[in-house]
């Protein structure tokens, strides 16, 4: 069996126990993972705006997101445990 | 005749004071009524500072999109809050197992927050302030990008209104575009609410500000 076959095989065999789930949960993962990166760049948004304008809702804005911060983190470790 | 009583006739420091109360009156009728925090019309704001403010520099008059502009998106955040219901309700999702669809209800809550959130930041912080010195405009129109358009009150030449179409007239708003004499030749307030009165303030501070000139105190 020369080397190219073997390859072909192995892709033959392999491909049935990678199910389409674990395709899925990649995708997941991936996403949440750059939506996580979002949820930091929304807070330096955040930062941003209140610099430029300084009020008194500056505060509340940057309680809400770090609680969303926080909780695309646990979105995001739940799917890579639960799935 | 003898005249009784001759009054003194005025100086002109004496009249330039009264021009100044009357100025001072004016603008503060113009500027009584207004609420404040969430209101898109906010005059004198307390607790209130933008970055580029000097220190004697005084806000007069916040400004922000007037709220009904805020309708579509809201009501946009509401059909996606009951889309997943509606979806289950039509389509069976049973080839999706329970965690998969867990997680997928979980994803679809968190973006439509992080879209309405976008949304009231964007609409909050994007705000036109006027002071007794200055026009300013700042804009974020994108992700950690901020776009700040000032003018001197001086170098303002033309205060133009554009209102037109149903809801703008119905419910009183409208664009105030501010011609200058500046680096940037416009400033433009979108969406402001009552931009008569806007345009009334800016009027006085150009006023006040001519008021100032005359009396050498320029700053």
């Amino acid at each position: 069996m020369t080397p190219a076959e073997k390859f072909i095989q192995f892709l033959v065999e392999a491909i049935p126990k990678f199910s389409i789930l674990s395709l899925i949960k990649i995708f997941f993962v991936i996403g949440l993972f750059l939506y996580l990166a979002f949820a930091v760049i929304i807070i330096r948004q955040v930062g941003l705006m209140g610099k430029t304008l300084d009020g008194e809702f500056n505060l509340p804005l940057k309680f809400i997101a770090w609680v969303h911060l926080i909780i695309s983190l646990g979105v995001f470790l739940l799917a890579i445990f639960i799935l | 005749m003898p005249d009784i009583f001759v009054a003194k006739p005025e100086t002109e420091k004496q009249k330039l004071e009264k021009r100044k109360e009357s100025l001072k009156k004016e603008l503060d009728e113009i500027l009584a009524a207004g609420s404040r925090l969430f209101s898109a019309f906010v005059p004198k704001p307390r607790n209130l500072r933008f970055e580029t403010q000097e220190k004697k520099e005084k806000i007069v008059l916040l400004l922000r999109r007037h709220p009904i502009t805020n309708v579509p998106w809201i009501l946009l955040v509401i059909l996606l809050a009951f889309a997943p219901f509606f979806i289950k309700a039509l389509v069976s999702l049973d080839f999706i197992p329970g965690n998969y669809q867990f997680i997928l209800f979980l994803c679809w809550y968190l973006f439509t927050f992080a879209f309405a959130f976008e949304k009231f930041l964007t609409w909050f912080f994007n705000v036109s302030i006027l002071t007794d010195e200055r026009v300013i405009d700042i804009d974020f129109p994108t992700l950690l990008y901020r776009d700040i358009t000032e003018a001197k009150i001086d170098r303002i030449q033309d205060v133009n209104i554009k209102t037109g179409g149903y809801v703008r007239s119905l419910f009183n708003f409208g664009d105030v575009l501010i011609q200058t004499a500046g680096a940037v030749p416009e400033i433009c307030f979108e969406a402001v609410p009552d931009p008569q009165r806007v345009s009334q303030v800016i009027n006085q501070l150009l006023y006040e500000e001519e008021q100032e000139k005359l009396e050498g105190r320029v700053k």
